[in-house]
């Protein structure tokens, strides 16, 4: 089954003084299946973080149409997903374990097993013992562990995130990576952009590629590899074929 | 409702946990004090400036208070882009907006009940239920134009917003004298303009109560139910326009 669908996605904006028309997204159709990992790989500006809020709804596409389990995008099928943003922003204000808190008021009614899953939650992404510190105190990479523990805490079906080892020490990746193993074992889909090809190799099955706002690639990534030696030579081969 | 309520309740301890708040509550106690050293001064007036300084301090922080977080409780969010991990769960975008709202109304209200309550105690009034009544009404002033920012944040930068704000309260306070100063110009067109006002920014200076004068004579309950009408249909309509933008707003 597909998690998701994108059909025929157009988006443009106005730029500039002259408020000149920018075609950002140009007919971008994939999808993407239950369980499986897909990367979402372009190069800067090339419309991946548009996508992204063009499927979740933050901003709204010209035209086309997005299915999430064979549904247009509603309050019931959102808790099926978990998202996080590019740069998570968070409420500065709140410590880890009010921040977990309030996302978890917005998905639930009850609060009966929240606080063995937030400390589940909060241990496997390694923030347990800054649970009670605010998130103004947090380094860039903790900030971005806690964006993580919101979006896996309700145990989504679809994960989609945007970047999420942008800007990440080493460590973090690594941590970043494990966690996401992880979900991929328990059997979650998981839709992650990235430029970072090498994490791409490590993670997906499949790939999603975008360039000048338009989807040059989808497919399983051993098909994108064969004849090539790396992921990054396939990369270029694919841009070359995408603009030629 | 229940979303809303969640919302709402972050919203209310986000604010409280931010300077300005506090910076409010403290300019509205800086005025109280000044009306009590005002009505000392005076001789045998005491009650009357103390009614009327303290009540005009009231309005002026709920006004503060208001149009600040009016303008940029949504922009902010919008700017940061914090709203995005908030849309991305199940709710509507209506509901972010009800939520900032309610949170907003939670944090003026408490502004309101302490500040109202201190001023009660300074005047140490027998007339209980006008003291309250008119106290009310500079609180649903406030309500209006905490809805009026709300709205226009969604089509302004939010500091034109907070001017906006500014400007529509002091318009809806002078509609009479516009009206009058038309009529005495003779021009057609001043005198179509101040009515065209009259119709599209509240009706402030109708319902201006807040003196001793009132406390005195009482109001006229009919008129004070025609003003809470007034007063909440304009709140409804800024809030229908608000979630009608917001629902088109595309977040960058």
């Amino acid at each position: 089954m597909d998690a998701v669908t994108v059909q025929g996605l157009n988006k443009t904006f106005k730029a500039g003084f002259f408020m000149k028309k920018v075609h950002v997204l140009k007919d971008v159709s994939f999808s993407i299946r239950s369980q499986h990992t897909y990367g979402f790989v372009g190069n800067n500006g090339s419309g991946k973080t548009t996508t992204i809020k063009g499927i979740l709804q933050f901003i709204k596409p010209d035209s086309g149409e997005v299915k999430f389990f064979g549904e247009p995008l509603s309050i019931r099928n959102k808790k099926r997903i978990g998202y996080l943003p590019e740069r998570p922003y968070l409420y500065e204000f709140l410590s880890a374990m009010e921040f977990l808190e309030f996302h978890w008021s917005l998905t639930y009614d009850s609060k009966k097993f929240f606080k063995d899953r937030a400390h589940e939650t909060l241990k496997r992404v390694g923030l347990f013992d800054a649970k009670d510190r605010r998130l103004r105190t947090f380094s860039k990479g903790m900030l971005q562990r806690a964006g993580l523990a919101q979006a896996i805490l309700h145990e989504p079906e679809l994960l989609i995130l945007d970047e999420p080892m942008s800007g990440l020490d080493p460590d973090g990746r690594i941590l970043v990576k494990e966690i996401l193993r992880d979900q991929q074992k328990q059997g979650r889909g998981i839709f992650f952009s990235s430029h970072l090809l090498e994490d791409m190799e490590q993670l997906c099955s499949h790939l999603v590629v975008i360039h000048q706002g338009e989807i040059i690639y989808q497919g399983s990534i051993d098909t994108v590899m064969k004849d090539q030696k790396s992921l990054e030579e396939a990369f270029k081969e694919l841009k070359l074929r995408g603009t030629s | 409702m229940r979303l809303a309520l969640v919302i709402g309740w972050n919203t209310y301890r986000e604010w409280m946990r931010e300077k300005f708040f506090w910076v409010a509550v403290a300019l509205s106690f800086l005025l109280l004090s000044l009306s009590t050293v005002l009505g000392q001064l005076t001789f045998a007036e005491e009650q009357k400036i103390l009614m009327d300084f303290g009540l005009s301090a009231l309005e002026i922080s709920l006004l503060f208070v208001a149009s600040f977080s009016g303008a940029y409780v949504v922009s902010k969010e919008v700017d940061k882009q914090t709203c995005l991990l908030l849309l991305s769960r199940p709710i509507s975008r209506t509901h972010f907006l009800l939520g900032k709202w309610i949170g907003l109304i939670e944090l003026l209200l408490l502004l309101f009940a302490t500040c109202s309550l201190v001023l009660w105690f300074l005047l140490d009034s027998q007339e209980t239920s006008w003291f309250f009544l008119i106290a009310v009404s500079v609180f649903l002033k406030a309500l209006v134009i905490l809805s009026f920012t709300l709205m226009t944040s969604f089509f302004v930068r939010p500091i034109i917003s907070l001017i906006f704000g500014v400007s529509i309260y002091l318009v809806g306070h002078w509609l009479s004298d516009l009206s009058y100063f038309a009529q005495k110009s003779h021009s057609q067109v001043y005198v179509f303009l101040a009515d065209a006002l009259g119709y599209i920014i509240p009706q402030f200076y109708r319902f201006n109560w807040k003196s001793y004068y009132f406390l005195e004579k009482g109001i006229d309950l009919v008129v004070y139910r025609s003003m809470g009408v007034h007063y909440l249909s304009w709140v409804l309509i800024y809030l229908f326009v608000a979630d009608f933008l917001f629902r088109r707003k595309d977040i960058v």
